[in-house]
């Protein structure tokens, strides 16, 4: 067979190949000469090392011997293994563990020192010990913080006395010993290390830096110079998604608010129709504490706020992230992080341009979002520095009293309202009396100069002033009172504005006039109690009143939308609200004489009303109280009754409640009776019924139902198609208010006076409500 | 013998005497690499050439045949380790690289040269060069796999002498180029390169640590990598040689003492500079810290409370354990253990952090703990198929089959992954023999273990080998290549097993007592691309 008469065919791992020995192939001699086709393969080693003389000797004795003989291996430097001391350095039996050893990530429980005393630090050990003790654990564990304290600079012993809690004379022995050694030692630390890198790169070359952290290089393919940037652009692309995905979670998370908010307010409303509040009065007392709280329930709603709503959560950590902001992307498409920023410290100014009256803590009182649940999607990409974190409460608890304490709704937890009999906190006790005055207001007219009894306030439709008349046990006493005796000063002068007068269907308790009449005028003076006259355009009327008035002015064209507490400041309710206080105590101490002196007497209806019926403790309770603060002495045949037909209509400044819903606005005045009638004989047939206050400012929580309310209140109905219908109603709503919601809210914020600020809030609530 | 009046500096070659290992003197030549002189004596580090780093030595003066003494040349001091690549299988950049390395030295050695100089403009080419450069060199130019053919051209010479004077080799650079291989124009990746630049990058580099040969520009292809200096960030052992430097030529390490053993580092091993000046490095058995006193020693002995590596155990059978450590997680332990093992590979970089490895550890028990006896560190996600980058038997441990079974072990790893495997590359010279034997016996046990199916032939496919074994192809058929196995024969490759290699194997069997047994292995390979970064 010629040698080269044919060419082989390349080695095919896939094919199979036979297995001979050699015996079997007696011809096999013949082929040997082609084994060459068969390419070589590399050895895999460094070339000028495959021609060192020991492996090529050991190969070379391996091929020509095939193990026979030992002695052919490659010499290496001796090794010993004749530790004498080696027992007693390692000392101890380990025991094999019958399971396979599995160890814990986190390995130490406490932190030893890195620090090995040496021969020397035993010397001075000894001599330290002869004065005083100093365990040699001790001693490294000083060295190894001074060691680890001192980077380029030593520490001074200022700092190591802050650094070690130690005995001021060992303190200093082993800080002058450590300042020795340290100078003396040719190495960086007395802790042996390995050199790190340098950032400037001027290490590069040093062998003996090692373990150097691989620079965050995009691996892609060496060869495609465009793989980089469509690395990049799939980074970015994440990023956005990222961001994307954050803003649907908050998103949900506004939903699920504003259902949760939906619910609530159905359960109010169901709640109160069960106890049969139906003026909104337990309702006011349960909120009126609440009503800071108020503001920020709504405020998860806002109409106007898909967007800036996420605007506001982002601001609230303007220290996180920051790319994490919807517009900046847009606004950015370089993705500049850092020019993000500047253009966040715009947004919130135009946003405060939008909406001034708002107030500004409500900006910060976002929902909690935890900066890691933002950042969960967030791409973390190497080339991004850390974002100065700061807790991500931070924020709320700054402008948050309560702070941790805060009440937070928990999901899935149905809230009542407190129930009555609880409720025997003074505040509770403010009568229908009391809110009679608190609600209303000695008015008078300057027309027909005279004074019309007691009135409550609200703004009609065009800025017409509507006096609600109420009618108490004092009215013919005030009839006769000169409305100048309170002003002087003022002269007689006609509104401008043209006055309605709804005439109240009144069933009140008359006291006899001549012990309350001195009484109810000196507290009218001493500005306990309000007093209302529409003041005259042309004049300057001085006086408590004038501030009111001023305020109204100020807050521009628009007129005042909420006259519910009258013009009252807030001096003089916190007077009265410290007279009220005052008057209940009394109220309490003469019921706990009259208790006491005839229990069995009908004489005082609360004793009676509550033994009739516990639940109604608080309101027989407080009518008594009413009745006693008005006139000290409680008549016993008749109970003081205020009943409102006005008492349902809303009046927390809804002009646009008067705009969307005229007819409801007039059907609220008409059917509002009947509402109350209905209360009256569904309820609890009591001979006390409700007292429906006008226009009280809290009420304006509940009239985010309200025309839905009336509506159907007009017939006798069950809860649930109440609740039915303020769905019906607030989803109808949401198209229509939406539009408008936005310079709604603007408007509003400009009517907005900062002592009225609950009012707002619940106002607000009203708004957010039409939203969902 | 000793000559004050010769000044024998760094770079000078001369026979160095030196005890073989029957004991008998030899004359090696050495090259110089240092100097150290120490009050009273001069000491001299000698390379002894041809042979590896691991016997470099200090010697004294009176070691020296100075009658004998080659002063070193102008230029190009150590050609050899400059120039020089490895036969194993490389990137395309590589080679271009290697090549442009070698062109350098051309250029340098005679840089009048330096335009005409052909440039290499395919990688068949830059092969060629490289091959006619090594021509010097006795062992055949083993090309990059991918090359393997057009490689196989070139004849291996395996009994050229490598030592060749200055001239001798440049003469063969210059005429013993096959000119047919060497296109006329010049490379379009080399616009840059001319002769000025390149003789200047030569005289800046005129030291023995000639680290960056190349020329601006001229890497367009690789430009990713950046600072070329830089090693390149897969893998752990270097892939060029620009930290082949004076320094780490240098053995720096007297002596370590580990457990119960000293042992001797064969190569440099970038411990704090510090404790480079020992007699002693001291050594925790169990943590692998170094300290530089006994007494320190027995310090962190009362503190340290290890008494095996800090990792999982996934293997035992009898003695023998295996741990796992992973390089991120334990960074302190995987540190140590790549410091030390540094001691004894000499292609091993540190450059790099051990994030992206796992350490496997093999111990041997007995009642004062698990005592480290070799290990093997593997890449998380390898992009070359590696299952092994670093390994090592501990000196102590050599020669008694320890290696094999860290191999084997690899191999039972691949197994479970079920995905072959490769050592990565170089090989050391112990490597390639530890590996070769491995690769050996395990295949030959698999051809001597098949039984003719119905009379006929038994027979085996190379895909077969490799998938029983985890053993990569290119593996097997080196081993079948080696082993003289693969033969032509009427028309189609067969495999033929002669009586000499059978008996071979079965002594070698009846000395293999440690075996792996995968019973005992409890592992579960993780996806290491689903956990981000290693």
């Amino acid at each position: 067979m010629s040698k080269l008469s044919f060419r082989a065919r390349a080695l095919d791992a896939a094919k199979p190949l036979p297995i001979y020995r050699n015996k079997d192939l007696p011809d096999l001699t013949d082929c040997v000469s082609i084994n060459r086709a068969v390419p070589q393969m590399p050895t895999g080693m460094e070339k000028e090392e495959e021609t060192e003389h020991h492996l090529q000797r050991a190969i070379s004795a391996q091929q020509v011997f095939r193990d026979k003989k030992e002695s052919l291996f490659i010499p290496v430097p001796e090794a010993e293994s004749n530790i004498t001391y080696y027992d007693r350095l390692y000392k101890g039996d380990f025991r094999i563990p019958k399971q396979l050893i599995h160890i814990q990530p986190l390995g130490l429980d406490y932190e030893l020192p890195d620090y090995d005393m040496d021969s020397e630090d035993e010397t001075l050990l000894n001599r330290l010990n002869r004065k005083m003790e100093l365990k040699p654990m001790q001693f490294e564990i000083m060295m190894d913080r001074l060691e680890k304290a001192s980077t380029n600079q030593l520490v001074t012993l200022q700092e190591a006395k802050l650094l070690l809690n130690e005995d001021d004379y060992l303190l200093k022995s082993v800080y002058d010993y450590w300042v020795r050694k340290r100078k003396n030692c040719r190495g960086p630390s007395l802790i042996p290390q390995i050199k790190q890198e340098k950032r400037d790169g001027s290490t590069n070359n040093d062998a003996y830096v090692a373990f150097r952290r691989r620079t965050e290089k995009m691996q892609t393919r060496k060869n495609r110079k465009n793989d980089e940037a469509s690395y990049e652009k799939m980074l970015k692309l994440r990023r956005e998604f990222s961001r994307t995905m954050s803003i649907l979670e908050m998103i949900k998370k506004r939903e699920k608010s504003k259902r949760e908010l939906l619910h609530l307010t159905l359960e109010v409303v169901e709640k109160r129709y069960q106890i049969g509040d139906y003026s909104g009065e337990i309702l006011n007392e349960v909120t009126a504490p609440l009503a800071e709280k108020t503001i920020y329930a709504a405020t998860i709603t806002l109409p106007n706020g898909s967007r800036h709503k996420t605007e506001n959560k982002i601001k609230s950590h303007k220290s996180g992230p920051k790319h994490l902001h919807p517009f900046a992307v847009k606004a950015d498409p370089h993705f500049d992080f850092v020019r993000s920023i500047k253009k966040y410290n715009k947004r919130p100014k135009l946003e405060m341009m939008c909406q001034p009256g708002r107030p500004e803590r409500r900006l910060e009182r976002q929902p909690i979002i935890n900066k890691a649940d933002i950042k969960q999607y967030d791409f973390h990409s190497s080339g991004e520095e850390d974002y100065p974190l700061s807790p991500a409460s931070e924020p709320d608890e700054e402008n948050d009293p309560d702070g941790i304490f805060a009440f937070r709704r928990k999901a899935g937890c149905s809230y009542h309202a407190p129930l009555a009999e609880q409720s025997c906190s003074p505040h509770w006790q403010q009568t229908d009396q009391e809110q009679l005055w608190q609600r209303n207001c000695l008015t008078a007219l300057s027309v027909p100069r005279r004074c019309i009894t007691v009135t409550s306030r609200r703004m009609g439709r065009g800025g017409r002033v509507v006096l609600d008349r109420t009618s108490s046990d004092t009215d013919r006493a005030l009839r006769h009172l000169d409305p100048d005796m309170f002003y002087p000063s003022s002269d007689s002068s006609l509104p401008d504005l043209p006055i309605r007068t709804n005439t109240d269907s009144q069933t009140f308790s008359r006291t006899s006039p001549q012990c309350s009449l001195a009484q109810l005028l000196s507290d009218i003076q001493a500005s306990r109690w309000k007093f209302f006259r529409p003041r005259p355009v042309q004049e300057n009327s001085k006086g408590e009143e004038k501030k009111v008035t001023q305020q109204v002015e100020k807050s521009g064209a628009v007129p005042l939308s909420n006259s519910v507490s009258g013009g009252i400041t807030e001096e003089q309710f916190n007077s009265h609200q410290q007279q009220l206080v005052q008057m209940h105590k009394q109220l309490k101490q003469r019921e706990l004489q009259q208790n006491l002196t005839a229990p069995e007497a009908n004489s005082y209806p609360p004793k009676t009303v509550s033994s009739e019926c516990m639940s109604k403790t608080l309101d027989s309770a407080s009518a008594h109280f009413a009745a006693s603060a008005v006139v000290n002495t409680s008549n016993n045949e008749n109970r003081p009754q205020i009943v409102s037909v006005n008492g349902i209509l809303p009046n927390a400044g809804n002009f646009r409640q008067a705009k969307l819903n005229r007819s409801a606005q007039s059907g609220g005045n008409s059917d509002s009776g009947p509402l109350v009638r209905t209360s009256s004989t569904s309820g609890s047939q009591l001979s006390v019924p409700q007292s429906l206050p006008h226009g009280h400012s809290h009420l304006s929580t509940v009239s985010a139902v309200s025309p839905a309310h009336t509506h159907h209140s007009a017939r006798p109905c069950a809860p649930s198609a109440l609740k039915l219908a303020s769905v019906a109603s607030s989803l109808d709503r949401v198209s229509k208010v939406n539009p408008t919601s936005a310079i709604d809210s603007i408007a509003r914020g400009e009517n907005r006076e900062p002592e009225r600020l609950a009012l707002n809030g619940l106002s607000e609530t009203t708004v957010a409500m039409e939203v969902t | 013998m000793a000559d004050p009046s010769v000044d024998v500096v760094e770079g000078c070659r001369l026979p160095v005497l030196r005890k073989n290992q029957d004991n008998e003197d030899e004359w090696p030549l050495a090259e110089i690499l240092s100097v150290k002189d120490n009050p009273g004596r001069k000491l001299y580090y000698v390379h002894y050439i041809d042979f590896n780093k691991r016997l470099d030595e200090w010697v004294t003066p009176d070691r020296l045949d100075l009658k004998k003494l080659q002063f070193p040349k102008k230029e190009a001091k150590t050609p050899t380790k400059n120039g020089l690549s490895g036969s194993r299988p490389s990137s395309p950049e590589r080679d271009v690289r290697k090549s442009l390395d070698l062109n350098n030295v051309q250029c340098a050695s005679a840089p009048s040269r330096g335009k005409t100089l052909p440039t290499p403009k395919r990688k068949a080419e830059s092969v060629s060069l490289a091959t006619q450069v090594t021509a010097a060199t006795p062992v055949p130019s083993l090309p990059s796999s991918a090359e393997a053919s057009q490689a196989s051209v070139f004849p291996a010479i395996r009994d050229t002498p490598f030592i060749k004077s200055r001239d001798e080799h440049e003469q063969l650079t210059t005429n013993g180029t096959p000119r047919r291989l060497i296109p006329s124009q010049p490379g379009r990746k080399r616009k840059n390169c001319g002769t000025d630049e390149m003789v200047k990058v030569f005289q800046n580099n005129n030291s023995r640590c000639s680290t960056i040969y190349l020329l601006p520009g001229e890497d367009s292809q690789d430009s990713s990598d950046g600072i070329p200096t830089a090693p390149r960030m897969t893998g752990s052992l270097v892939s060029d040689r620009s930290h082949d430097d004076i320094v780490t030529r240098m053995k720096n390490i007297d002596c370590i003492e580990l457990g119960r053993h000293r042992l001797k580092p064969w190569y440099f091993s970038p411990y704090p500079q510090e404790l480079t000046t020992l007699p002693i490095l001291y050594l925790c058995e169990f943590c692998l810290k170094y300290v530089k006193s006994l007494k320190c020693l027995q310090r962190h002995l009362t503190k340290c409370n290890l008494r095996h590596p800090p990792g999982n155990e996934i293997y035992r059978k009898g003695t023998i354990s295996f741990f796992e450590i992973d390089g991120r997680k334990n960074k302190a332990y995987s540190q140590n253990l790549c410091l030390l093992a540094k001691c004894f590979l000499d292609h091993k970089t540190l450059y790099y952090d051990t994030d992206p490895f796992l350490f496997y550890v093999m111990t041997e028990y007995d009642p004062k703990g698990f005592h480290i006896v070799g290990y093997f560190s593997k890449e998380k996600e390898s992009t070359e198929d590696y299952n092994v980058a670093c390994i090592l038997t501990l000196p102590p441990y050599q020669r008694r089959g320890y290696g094999k079974l860290l191999i084997e072990f690899s191999y039972e790893l691949s197994k479970v992954e079920g995905r072959t495997g490769t050592p990565e590359k170089p090989l050391s010279d112990l490597g390639l023999l530890s590996y070769r034997s491995y690769w050996s016996q395990t295949i030959l046990e698999i051809l001597m273990d098949l039984k003719s199916e119905n009379g006929e032939r038994p027979q085996i496919t190379i895909n077969e080998i490799s998938e029983i074994t985890s053993v990569k192809k290119e593996d097997v058929i080196s081993t079948l290549q080696y082993l003289n196995l693969i033969n032509y024969y009427k028309g189609q490759y067969i495999l033929t097993l002669s009586e000499e290699i059978v008996d071979g194997h079965e002594r070698a069997m009846q000395k293999r007592h440690l075996r792996i047994d995968p019973k005992c292995l409890h592992f579960t390979p993780k996806d290491w691309s689903k956990r981000g970064k290693w």
